[in-house]
């Protein structure tokens, strides 16, 4: 069942939300020139196939799941890729392997487990998550 | 005493307090055979341990076969030394290092993340308490401890440095036993590799070297699973190979986004292991480790933990 504040529109929720991200030039690059499938390399041992796109999202701390100090309950990101079993996402924040995340799409809620943290530049952290499980949200 | 095979022991594990469990044999350098210096059931006398540290040319052994027995006996008798203060602190610290090594040994080889974290708080708490003794110098502590590279040793070492350290930037009790404890288990990610690539002699492939760097994260992965571990371990663990720079793993934070218990870590993780005997090197002297970290310092290193550190083990550079 979905909390009050998730019942508001997911464009009502993300404009109360700061965009802090600060997107390095080669992201940007990124986002204008990437598609159809995220290339990789042998070394990055990966399961399944990328796919870029760009959208924005709300990160959520699941009540109760460990969070370090100075992290934020609930922010604003970008979505860099999707694939079968993950989700890579651009924060201002670092996250921490291990942690459970919420991601709040404009027509879908994903419990996600972050994998791995990498920082970009200031303000901009490319965080893998696994995806545990999604909710659909539909149009009322 | 032919064709037993023996292994040293340090003289300073010895004490006029107690029996050493297990017969103590010695050997005068230049010479082949070791002979009985001490029974199982006999105390050596003052006069001789003064003797033992007196001399740098006789070297003390026990037999391979009794290696778990002296190991037992030191982890039995050690609440027993370390509560009296007629022990020096030096002895303290050997005999801390040889249980420390023992410890780790056996609980990374168990392999139980819970009961590796349960086993380290209390010795972390006891390298803290050595670490504000005054009378252990950081020169006589780089003398102490083992410099054979393995993982426990060299996690035992670091414990060690990092309390060492940690005290003299001003960290006192709980703070420094957390701190000596972190040092314990930063490495802990190092259970999930491969002994091949672990202990690797010659250069590491790429691909070797990506498996090695993922230990900070599954050491990490571990710790989250244990409620024991504190934050301060979670971050030593996850970030003593990140860079003052930005240009470490597995993140690529710097400054002051690591947590200084991690810059702590990371100044006395490099020193250890560059000081330490490896299969492919020797181990480097205290002065070619220094001038070889002060190259780097501003893009590696916190450069105020790294020039306190300095203090603290160049005093034996002189001698």
């Amino acid at each position: 069942m979905l909390g009050n504040d998730r019942q508001q529109s997911f464009g009502q929720l993300i404009a109360s939300l700061e965009m802090r991200i600060q997107l390095t030039e080669s992201l940007l690059e990124f986002f204008e020139s990437e598609r159809g499938v995220a290339r990789t390399n042998l070394f990055e041992l990966r399961a399944s196939t990328r796919f870029p796109c760009y959208g924005e999202c709300i990160t959520r701390v699941v009540d109760g799941a460990f969070r370090m100090p100075g992290q934020e309950l609930e922010s604003r990101a970008i979505i860099q890729n999707l694939s079968r079993k993950g989700v890579g996402i651009i924060t201002h924040q670092q996250w921490y392997p291990e942690q459970t995340l919420e991601v709040q799409m404009p027509s879908a809620t994903l419990s996600t487990r972050v994998a791995r943290t990498r920082k970009l530049g200031p303000f901009c952290f490319e965080v893998g998550l696994i995806i545990a499980g999604h909710e659909i949200i539909e149009e009322s | 005493m032919l064709g037993i095979p023996l292994i040293p022991i340090s003289h300073l594990t010895l004490s006029s307090l107690f029996p050493v469990g297990t017969d103590v044999y010695l050997r005068p350098k230049g010479t082949k055979d070791a002979i009985l210096f001490l029974a199982a059931d006999q105390i050596a006398t003052e006069e001789a341990l003064e003797l033992l540290a007196a001399s740098k040319d006789i070297k003390l052994f026990i037999s391979q076969k009794e290696s778990q027995k002296f190991q037992k006996h030191l982890r039995d008798n050690f609440d027993l030394w370390f509560e009296n203060a007629a022990v020096p602190a030096k002895n303290k610290a050997a005999m801390l290092s040889e249980v420390i090594r023992n410890v780790l040994s056996d609980e990374f080889t168990r392999n139980d993340t819970h009961s590796i974290v349960d086993a380290t708080k209390q010795l972390g708490v006891h390298v803290a308490r050595l670490a504000t003794e005054k009378s252990l110098t950081g020169a006589e502590l780089c003398q102490i401890l083992h410099h054979d590279y393995g993982t426990f040793t060299h996690s035992g070492n670091v414990a060690f440095y990092c309390s060492l350290l940690a005290a003299e930037l001003g960290y006192v009790n709980e703070e420094l036993a957390e701190i000596a404890t972190g040092g314990l288990l930063h490495d802990i990610g190092k259970l999930d590799i491969d002994e091949r690539v672990l202990n690797k002699p010659g250069m590491l492939d790429e691909f070797e070297f990506r498996i090695i760097k993922e230990h900070p994260l599954g050491g990490f992965r571990r710790l989250t699973k244990v409620n024991e571990a504190t934050q301060v371990q979670l971050l030593m663990t996850y970030e003593h190979h990140e860079r003052i720079d930005g240009k470490g793993y597995p993140v690529g934070i710097g400054g002051n986004e690591i947590h200084i218990a991690s810059r702590i870590c990371s100044v006395v993780d490099v020193f250890e292991a560059m000081t330490s005997n490896r299969p492919y090197r020797g181990a480097l002297s205290l002065k070619q480790t220094l001038a070889i970290m002060t190259e780097s310092v501003t893009q590696a290193f916190d450069k105020e933990v790294f020039e306190c550190w300095e203090t603290i083990v160049s005093s034996r550079l002189g001698s």
